[in-house]
């Protein structure tokens, strides 16, 4: 098997955080330029990547904004020389061309600044890839799978406890549905929700998740592959048939975050957005028990079918 | 079509070296193509 | 020289009289390779097409033209049609025309195989695109051609077979590049003194021909899934869908430095001509090239770190993939030390070679920052990814292309092209591919996903402004087709042997234009008289 599996823990997380803080510190006014705000959803006019709101997605966020400083600055002395000599060595101001092709010394600068520059981004980078790929102590794990062109979600356990059959489809709205048909003659700009556009960014039922939670997600799919994508989590993982993949979040703001499917998945691959809403504990754990209340006159099945609630008969 | 071609043939000692080259090429094409059947072959 | 060596002779060696005798049963490499731009130039356009459905789709939000599949059908066939055949066949063709003409040779070494390489495409490309026709219609799953997806499509076999002859007449032509490059070589013209151009289709070629036969199996075993009921790849028959993408993207990164090297060739011989000074670095150029061609096959995996790879592997893909910029930068740091110090003049080649060598800059930047595994977890897959890859491969390849086309233009038809009309053409282009593909940037880290027919509002503005970019573009480059006929059929300046002045290298001494047989004789090489011969770095 060249991938998949579920990753048990063997990360040390952590390591190479100090380092990471520090060049934030060094590079915030910097940083500030292009920073953005810190957005839950897309906003019309957004230029960078959302902040996101859990305590792992300020990861993609740093490493983005550093290498784009980078990046930037590395443009600018490179581009800036260039318009020099395109400014300088014009045969038309005179310039007679000059006979040298070489010299070791700029070389070796120009290798080996590059390289010392690549050192500190893997190092960044690989702190951030550690963390992310740690999900063990998890306090809760929900079960995602993908199929042409919905989502179901399953509670598999919530604070060591198994979750007794709360699982659902979860799929595009319907105003937006109707009105992204071909020649609708609806208007996408009338599809709001509190105030926000939410036109194929809304579902019937979002997947309810508490905040300050390390939840474990096990990814797969029923039929092709998705990609299961909330950038305010900072990360998209696919849902590969045959294959469960594992991810992990922690929230900490409640909030409605949306995102979309990000593999290509069959021509209505753009309409099976997902819909997140984080709410405190106290509220989660209510929403759960009158979840496990409303499910439970079927109480035939087995206590151990609740950890692999996929069950999908009888959703089409 | 045949005298177009010998126009701008190379001489014999060239054509030593092309066939050399095409052969050895071949079989790395070959090879390639095999590659993937026997990773999976391996992988399984 | 190789002046005289050919002067005499040319004037009874004139081509075949017939149209089909010469078109279709050509050996000879310069007709060859005009076949091959003529094709490329034609896919560049049907192509096109499929880029303004698109666009025009995505003009704004709401469904107002193409169903959610006709709309796959078409980003698949985009990617098909420019990747295959567009940029390959140019680049191709480009190397058919001047390589024998760079070291030499009187032609390439296999003339008849020659022939065939070529002809096997617009079969190949008729079967491909005839599927947009048929009930069912083309393949929507992506160039990438993903399983299980790939597999609900009902024209794989079509796409499956129209790969095959692709890649049999990329393998062909791959080989007789090298052979021609080992072996005909003229006295004199060591591997190290070879233009840069030509070095870097001989590694192109070592490329295609370590790559595209593994592109081969994978589709074979895609097809053989579909219709023979094996199960490579259908995790219900024990299968792994995860591996075809390995497989494929061990193919697929060799494939876009496929598409990228020659291009360096290219603007490596462009602009030491227009700055009338030497290569800073020949060597340094050369095994750059070849630095960045071994790279290529062990970063495949980096299309697929959202597949859910282990971390050990996410770091090395990380750090292999890292590495590539710094033989990118050394090139880079090249081209700018070759114009410093220069006496520069601004023909539309050039013009076309620096925005190159700025525009293909920032695709690389793009690329440094996907390289990041926890940043590309949010980029993967989104509009950021586009605008990459459009950056290297639209201002990388294809401007290249133009460039070299610009370049060499007087030389295949002995007249000059329309000045004025090139630097039209360069100007719109180079203002509307910004246009078009910088705001792609900002669509893809506010989250808007790729291969999507339909979005939220709040992508709507920029994606406005891309569509506008992406017409201005496409018009922009009907004044490309019309500069090209017009200096083929029309034009009558006539061009000089050495079209520029700063010009180096054996092409140049043959007449404009170049006579259908050259070096018959082989020439006698002079060190000085070559764009590299007396460097000796």
């Amino acid at each position: 098997m060249t991938s998949g599996s579920i990753r048990t823990g063997r990360a040390e997380p952590g390591r190479g955080l100090g380092i990471r803080h520090a060049v934030a510190a060094a590079l915030a006014p910097a940083l500030a330029l292009f920073a953005g705000f810190a957005q839950a959803n897309p906003e019309p006019g957004q230029l960078n990547m959302t902040r996101g709101v859990t305590t792992w997605s300020g990861e993609p966020y740093f490493l983005n904004n550093v290498a784009l400083g980078v990046c930037v600055v590395i443009g600018i002395v490179v581009f800036g020389a260039m318009f020099i000599a395109m400014f300088r060595f014009r045969k038309s101001r005179g310039a007679v061309p000059e006979k040298w092709s070489h010299n070791t010394t700029v070389e070796i600068i120009w290798t080996a600044i590059p390289v010392l520059i690549l050192m500190a981004l893997a190092w960044m980078a690989t702190g951030g890839l550690v963390s992310f790929a740690d999900t063990t102590g998890a306090q809760m794990t929900i079960k995602v799978t993908g199929y042409q062109w919905k989502w179901r979600y399953d509670y598999v356990d919530y604070q060591g406890k198994p979750v007794s059959k709360v699982g659902f489809m979860s799929r595009l709205d319907e105003l937006s549905d109707k009105t992204r048909q071909l020649h609708s003659g609806l208007d996408p700009y009338a599809v709001t929700t509190d105030g926000y556009n939410t036109y194929l960014l809304n579902v019937d039922k979002p997947l309810v998740l508490p905040i300050h939670t390390k939840i474990r997600f096990v990814i797969t799919s029923d039929d092709v592959i998705h990609s299961w994508w909330v950038p305010s989590f900072g990360w998209k993982m696919d849902a590969i048939p045959g294959i469960v993949n594992s991810a992990w979040t922690n929230i900490n703001v409640p909030g409605t975050y949306r995102g979309q499917c990000a593999e290509l998945c069959g021509q209505d691959h753009g309409f099976m957005p997902i819909v997140v809403k984080a709410v405190p504990q106290e509220d989660f754990a209510k929403w759960l028990a009158a979840q496990e209340q409303a499910n439970a006159p079927a109480p035939a099945a087995t206590p151990a079918a609740a950890s692999t609630a996929a069950a999908p008969a009888g959703h089409g | 079509m045949a005298s177009q071609v010998a126009e701008g043939q190379p001489g014999q000692a060239h054509r030593h070296g092309v066939r050399r080259t095409v052969v050895v090429l071949a079989i790395v094409v070959g090879a390639f193509f095999l590659l993937p059947f026997v990773q999976i072959l391996l992988m399984k | 020289m190789a002046h005289e060596a050919t002067h005499d002779q040319h004037d009874h060696h004139h081509a075949p009289q017939g149209f089909f005798q010469r078109w279709v049963m050509s050996t000879n490499h310069k007709d060859i390779g005009t076949l091959y731009l003529i094709f490329s130039l034609t896919m560049f356009f049907i192509g096109g097409s499929f880029a303004m459905v698109i666009r025009a789709e995505l003009f704004k939000p709401g469904l107002d033209l193409v169903q959610p599949y006709f709309f796959n059908e078409m980003t698949t066939m985009h990617a098909l049609v420019m990747i295959f055949g567009a940029i390959m066949p140019a680049f191709v063709g480009l190397g058919n025309w001047m390589i024998p003409l760079m070291i030499g040779a009187p032609d390439m070494a296999l003339p008849r195989m020659n022939n065939l390489s070529f002809w096997i495409l617009p079969f190949a490309f008729a079967l491909m695109l005839s599927t947009l026709f048929l009930p069912g219609g083309g393949p929507a799953g992506g160039w990438t051609m993903y399983p299980p997806l790939s597999l609900q499509s009902g024209s794989l076999a079509y796409v499956v077979f129209s790969i095959h002859l692709m890649g049999i007449s990329s393998i062909m032509g791959a080989i007789n590049i090298i052979a021609t490059i080992l072996n005909m070589r003229a006295p004199g013209m060591d591997l190290l003194k070879m233009p840069v151009f030509v070095w870097s289709w001989l590694i192109t070629a070592f490329l295609l021909i370590a790559v595209m036969p593994v592109l081969a199996g994978a589709v074979t075993m895609l097809l053989t899934d579909k219709y023979f009921g094996t199960s490579f790849f259908n995790p219900g028959g024990g299968g792994d869908p995860v591996l075809y993408q390995h497989v494929f993207w061990f193919f697929g990164h060799p494939e876009v430095y496929i598409m990228i090297l020659p291009a360096f060739g290219i603007i490596s011989e462009i602009v030491p001509t227009f700055a009338r000074k030497p290569i800073f670095g020949y060597r340094a150029m050369v095994y750059a090239i070849a630095c960045i061609a071994f790279l290529s096959f062990i970063v495949w995996a980096h299309h697929m770190f959202a597949v859910g790879l282990p971390l050990g592997a996410d770091i090395f893909f990380m750090y292999a993939t890292m590495l590539i910029a710094v033989p990118t930068g050394v090139k880079v740091f090249n081209w700018v030390a070759t114009m410093w110090g220069g006496s520069m003049t601004f023909e539309t080649p050039m013009l076309f070679a620096i925005a190159f060598i700025i525009l293909f800059t920032i695709g690389g930047f793009s690329g440094l920052m996907l390289a990041l595994v926890p940043a590309d977890f949010q980029y993967h897959d989104t509009y950021f990814v586009v605008a990459h890859f459009h950056y290297v491969l639209v201002t990388g390849a294809a401007f290249a292309i133009m460039a070299a086309t610009y370049y060499w233009l007087p030389k295949w038809t002995g007249h000059m092209y329309n000045e004025f009309w090139g630097k039209v053409h360069f100007w719109c282009s180079v203002v509307f591919v910004n246009v078009l593909f910088f705001p792609q940037h900002f669509l893809g880290l506010a989250g808007m996903p790729r291969r999507i027919p339909d979005y939220n509002v709040a992508f709507a503005n920029f994606n406005m402004i891309s569509s506008i970019g992406g017409f201005l573009f496409g018009a922009s480059q009907l004044i490309f087709l019309g500069v090209v006929v017009h200096c083929a059929f029309f034009a009558r300046k006539k061009a000089a042997d050495r079209v520029w002045e700063g010009a180096k290298g054996l092409e140049w001494t043959v007449p404009s234009p170049a006579p259908h047989h050259t070096f018959e004789v082989p020439p006698v090489v002079r060190d000085e008289e070559l764009a590299h011969g007396h460097v000796n770095d």
